[in-house]
């Protein structure tokens, strides 16, 4: 077992700038889908933008959480000298961006 | 450890600021889709906004404090981050209200 011990600041700060970083895209998640739901003009029911804001902010919730693990994650990585963990979430976000693209994009043609 | 006076320590505030802004931006996206229509709505984006500008407040001031005194890991302690966590979940919350209450 390596001890721990308290790696170069530039790394601690680099891996909390990744951690804001997430934080930042969850927040553009949640301002994306109330954005949907005021102001998408997708016909007399609301259900469509509605279905897209709710899927939006549910990821933004997931990157929040998910931001905090893996700054623990690495943390702990770092101190134990253990090569950094790998993440799905930028592959979450990516595939839940493209299909709500998608989605509004189908739904703006279609009208 | 040597010091490094070096520019990790501003991007880092920076990259706390730029967060700050974006809890900004969606307090005032709350207030705006509560407008006239529910003023819990309109009320929860002036709690985002009034918590945002803390924020900014408070990582302002930890950094100027720890410019003069200590090195500059400060910020990237636990509890720090635990509380930004728990404040971006909390507004995500109230979006996610918003969203479904519009």
């Amino acid at each position: 077992m390596i001890p721990d011990e308290e790696p170069d600041y530039r790394f601690t700060l680099a891996n909390e700038r990744t951690y804001l970083a997430y934080l930042r895209t969850s927040l553009a998640c949640y301002a994306g889908g109330l954005s949907a739901v005021q102001f998408l003009d997708l016909g007399p029911d609301r259900w469509p933008a509605k279905i897209i804001g709710i899927v939006l902010v549910g990821a933004g919730l997931v990157t929040t959480a998910g931001a905090f693990r893996r700054w623990q994650a690495n943390t702990s990585a770092m101190r134990g000298g253990r090569p950094l963990p790998v993440t799905r979430l930028p592959l979450m976000l990516g595939a839940t961006i493209v299909v709500v693209g998608l989605v509004g994009l189908l739904f703006s043609l279609w009208r | 450890m040597t010091r490094d006076p070096g520019l990790q320590p501003e991007r880092t505030l920076l990259a706390w600021r730029r967060t700050a802004l974006g809890l900004i931006a969606n307090g005032v996206l709350l207030f705006a889709s509560g407008h006239g229509t529910s003023g819990v709505r309109t009320g929860l984006g002036i709690v985002v906004v009034v918590l945002a500008l803390g924020c900014w407040a408070a990582v302002s001031a930890v950094f100027r404090q720890a410019a003069e005194s200590h090195p500059p890991g400060f910020l990237g302690q636990q509890r720090v981050l635990q509380a930004s966590a728990g404040l971006v979940l909390l507004v995500g919350l109230f979006d996610l209200y918003a969203v479904i209450t519009r």
